[in-house]
Parts: C-alpha cells; structure tokens; sequence
C-alpha cells in the first residue's frame, strides 16, 4: 500500500494564503450586511408602492432584493461557512508547524 | 370568493381603466404595470394553492374576481412540455412572477366551417422574465401556449371574464386539429 505523505507547505505561504482568506471572508461578509440592507429597503419601497403601478425598473429592483433574496444570502452563506472552515484548516497547519 | 387585500385596489383600477378606454395596446400596457406590484410578492409562489390546469403538467389558481367580472389567476408553467394551444375566451394581460415563459401567440388562418378541423400559425413567439408583460387580445385572437425556460415559469394572468366557467377550444397545429372541451 502507497500511503501519500501530505506535501511539506511553507509557512509563509500558508501565512499569505490565510491572509489571503480573510480578506475574502471580510468581503462575503460585508455583502451579507449590504444584501440585507438592500432587502430591508425593498421591503420598505414595498410598502410605500402598495398596489401603485410600477415601471420594469422599479420591479427589477423590488425582485432582485425581495424574490431573490433567499437565494442570494444562502450562496454567501455557503461561502463564508467555507471560508470559516478553511481559514480553521489554515490555523491548524500554521500551529502544528509552529510547535 | 374574497380577493387577498391588496387585490380590491387592484380590480378596482384595472376595471376602472378597462371601462375608460377599453381593452387595446396601450390599457393592457397599463393594467400590466398594475400587476406588477402584485407580481412583486414573492409570497404568491406557492405550489400548494395550484389545481391542474390543460389537462397538462402546468398548475392554476384563482386569486379573485373583480366586481365587472375581470378575474386574475396565478399560473405555472412547466418547462418539461408546453401546455396545448389553446384559447380563453377573453383577452388576457400577462406578468410574470418568477422565471422565464416561452409565449406563443397563434392565429387561426380557416373559417373555423369544418367540426374538428384548424389551420393555425404563429404570429409572435416571445420569451418573458420577471416583470415582463405581454397580452393577446379578444377572440379570436386569444389563442396562445406557454412553456416555462430552464424551470417553472410563475405568472399572474388577468382575464377579462373567469376563463374557468366556459369550455375551451384545444388545437393540435400540426393535425391541423381542434375540440372542444373543458377548460382544466
């Protein structure tokens, strides 16, 4: 049996990577905060509409940030479940070589 | 049957608009924008509410009626079949909710003289996304099909009269076929 030893990875690159990541994860979760800021706004333009006509622009903007916003926020959450993970992973590895 | 709140404003509206300046282009485009708001409550989307309708894969609900008649229904279109070519009797204003509907509006080009027997074309096919309105007019230029894109198309279809209470005419374009039967 050929057991696969893990590949020897430099600490500064892990150190870059792990940055790298956080910087990521700062992003996906200042588009959570501003999707939610949008959503709240559109729920409030909702309101004000009522039954009122609206123009295709005014709808798009009600869709895109009422309809699709479970969607939206489920895939960022996705992503910064796995950049949490992973940035765990890069910890892990940066405390073992360091020990 | 009670329309949800928001749909009294709405009949209201529409029907008032319908009995100014009659059904045509430019009142359909109008009632279109109505129906936007309504279109605009992801809430509607809801596949337990849905009856078959077509004898097909596609789904329908009557959301209400206004005081002349006028009726709106919430639809959903499947992507796996187009529903059958078929008319309402009425014209109809479309708004889709959410997804993509390939429209196909269809003329009958014979005398309609001969039981059993159409001979039809397409005079406009067309694919539409959330927000898009579309409409077909009076009889008989009410006959049309629909198939979602890529998934279930959701819409709001405004009639009208409730195109529920008559029967229909279903065609088969290709054996150059029609008949008569009821409307779900």
């Amino acid at each position: 049996m050929i057991v696969e030893q893990p590949e020897r990875i430099d600490m500064e690159i892990l150190r870059d990577v792990a940055a790298d990541m956080r910087g990521e994860l700062d992003r996906v979760q200042e588009q959570m905060a501003e999707l939610t800021r949008e959503h709240k706004r559109a729920r409030a333009l909702k309101q004000i509409f009522g039954v009122d006509p609206l123009t295709r622009d005014r709808f798009n903007l009600l869709h895109a940030n009422i309809d699709q916003y479970p969607g939206k926020m489920a895939e960022l959450q996705e992503e910064e479940r796995l950049l949490t993970r992973w940035l765990d992973r890069c910890r892990d590895l940066l405390e073992l070589k360091a020990a | 049957m009670t329309p949800p709140s928001g749909l009294e404003q709405f009949f209201g509206t529409a029907e008032d608009l319908l009995a100014k300046h009659g059904p045509g282009a430019d009142t359909f485009a109008r009632v279109g924008s109505l129906l936007r708001p309504l279109a605009a409550d992801p809430d509607l989307v809801d596949p337990s509410r849905l009856a078959a309708l077509h004898d097909s894969s596609a789904g329908f609900s009557i959301l209400g009626h206004g005081s002349g008649g006028s009726t709106l229904m919430l639809g959903r279109f499947r992507a796996d079949a187009p529903t059958p070519v078929h008319n309402h009797n009425s014209w109809g204003v479309i708004c889709v909710i959410r997804g993509r509907d390939r429209h196909i509006l269809w003329a009958r080009e014979d005398d309609g003289s001969q039981p059993g027997q159409a001979r039809l074309r397409v005079v406009d096919s067309r694919e539409l996304g959330p927000g898009d309105v579309a409409w077909f007019p009076d009889p008989p230029g009410d006959i049309h099909s629909q198939q979602g894109i890529g998934g279930d198309a959701w819409e709001l279809v405004y009639f009208a009269r409730d195109p529920t209470t008559r029967s229909r005419l279903y065609f088969d374009p290709q054996r150059e076929r029609v008949e008569e039967r009821a409307p779900v």
